[in-house]
């Protein structure tokens, strides 16, 4: 298949987190109104606070958008590597309609934190996604809700200035939970990893690197 | 432009039976109403609706509504964030659609467990709600839909939550003719006139019986709807 053009510009929202955490209850401290049905509301708010990003489908040279498309994309925390030789975490990419990506995310609870555009190509293999890509910083002053055309992002700074490309092959499982499912993925991207050789290693990502956490 | 009135009707604990039987006989037996449901033209309502709350102060709502006979979408609505209002505890603050959805399993199911699992720091489930034996009907500049709701799991398994009642008065072709100042003041007169209408409607039907009923009149009948559903902080 005919590699696909990718222009996305990512926007980077934290949660805002408000009269909890190190001050929880505090407000209902101070006064001593505290209900025990917030102290249990608070109670099981526990747990892990994510980044969660926005992306913008942009104008390429080859594709005829005619205005971008919004999308809520969120990562998980990749699984800790056992036996499986690849990558695997919970992905979400949910489409919006007619809402600006600020407010939506401000409504939820997140702030817009930074934003950045990914370029380059998307190859398809059986069921295998391969993006080819470079991220680019975004012109300066540029707002966050503009999402600019392909030649003026190539001629953008360069989040990594030696120019070098990110290749990530990944396919998307429908229920992660189907060990017979994710068996055949891991193979058929391990079959991948043996024909490229030679030409780029594809190895295993450090999970780390790839925490989507608040800390 | 149609203005639109919601009701809450509840159900009280110790009534055996739904209100939606005495409203139903009321608004036959008052307005002698046409039945629309098996019309194609008149979709009866159903709805699927999520209540979450920020276990943080000040407290805040978010709302996850599917409401087909309004929207295609599926509406996440909250109430204002604390950081644009002053931080105090506002249970009354007017929902306010933030984002919409494409409605089916890869979207708004999906973005549902997100918020659920993911954001659950941020956001705690509080009521789902569902709406079974909904009904359309008419009566002259009126179209009016209902259905009993249903709260789904947390105990209260399928437990009766009243009825929703949603009347829509569509304004008579004169209250819109005109321009300029004329046509605003038209337009206010239509108001006046169609609030006025749409409780002289309610009022006929004589629900005095049952106690707790909330209104809500405006033109946005999707807000109305989000305000009306909000049956806990």
């Amino acid at each position: 298949m005919q590699p696909a053009p990718v222009l996305e510009k990512h926007l980077v929202f934290k949660p805002i987190v408000t009269g909890q955490g190190d001050g929880k209850g505090a407000a209902a401290g101070k006064t001593g109104m505290q209900t025990v049905e917030q102290k249990k509301l608070q109670e099981t708010a526990k747990g892990d606070l994510f980044y969660v990003q926005i992306i913008g489908d942009g104008k390429t040279k080859e594709g005829n958008n005619d205005a971008a498309k919004w999308s809520i994309q969120f990562r998980d925390l990749p699984e800790v590597v056992q036996k499986r030789p690849v990558t695997s975490r919970l992905v979400a990419d949910i489409p919006i309609v007619d809402s600006d990506p600020i407010t939506a995310m401000a409504g939820l609870g997140y702030s817009y934190k930074s934003s950045y555009y990914l370029t380059g190509h998307r190859f398809t293999h059986l069921n295998t996604s391969l993006l080819l890509i470079k991220a680019v910083m975004p012109q300066t002053g540029e707002s966050p809700e503009h999402v600019s055309d392909s030649e003026d992002v190539v001629n953008g700074q360069l989040v990594d200035p030696s120019g070098s490309y990110l290749i990530q092959a990944s396919i998307r499982v429908q229920d992660g939970s189907k060990v017979e499912l994710m068996n055949r993925a891991t193979a058929e991207l391990m079959n991948l990893k043996e024909t490229l050789k030679g030409v780029v290693d594809l190895e295993v990502g450090d999970r780390l690197a790839m925490d989507t956490r608040v800390r | 432009m149609p203005l639109t009135a919601l009701y809450h009707v509840p159900h009280p604990p110790s009534t055996a039976t739904s209100p939606l039987s005495s409203i139903l006989n009321a608004l036959y037996s008052t307005y002698s109403v046409s039945d629309l449901s098996a019309s194609s033209s008149a979709t009866p309502p159903t709805l699927f609706h999520r209540l979450l709350r920020s276990p943080s102060d000040p407290q805040r709502h978010l709302q996850i509504l599917f409401l087909p006979h309004l929207s295609p979408d599926t509406i996440v609505a909250t109430t204002a964030h604390p950081s644009s209002q002053p931080p105090t505890l506002n249970p009354n603050a007017k929902p306010k659609v933030c984002l919409r959805i494409p409605a089916g399993p890869g979207n708004s199911e999906t973005f549902t467990q997100l918020v659920l699992t993911k954001m659950g720091t941020l956001w705690q489930q509080r009521q789902v709600l569902t709406m079974v034996q909904g009904q359309v009907m008419k009566f002259g500049d009126f179209v009016v839909r209902l259905g009993e709701l249903r709260q789904v799991g947390g105990g209260g398994e399928h437990a009766g939550r009243g009825v929703a009642v949603e009347v829509v008065w569509v304004a008579d072709e004169g209250w819109s003719q005109g321009d300029g100042q004329d046509e605003r003041e038209l337009e206010a007169d239509g108001d006046t006139a169609g609030k006025e209408a749409l409780s002289a409607f309610w009022s006929g039907l004589k629900m005095d019986q049952w106690k707790g009923v909330r209104e809500v009149i405006g033109s946005d009948g999707v807000g109305g709807w989000l305000e009306i559903l909000r049956l806990r902080t």
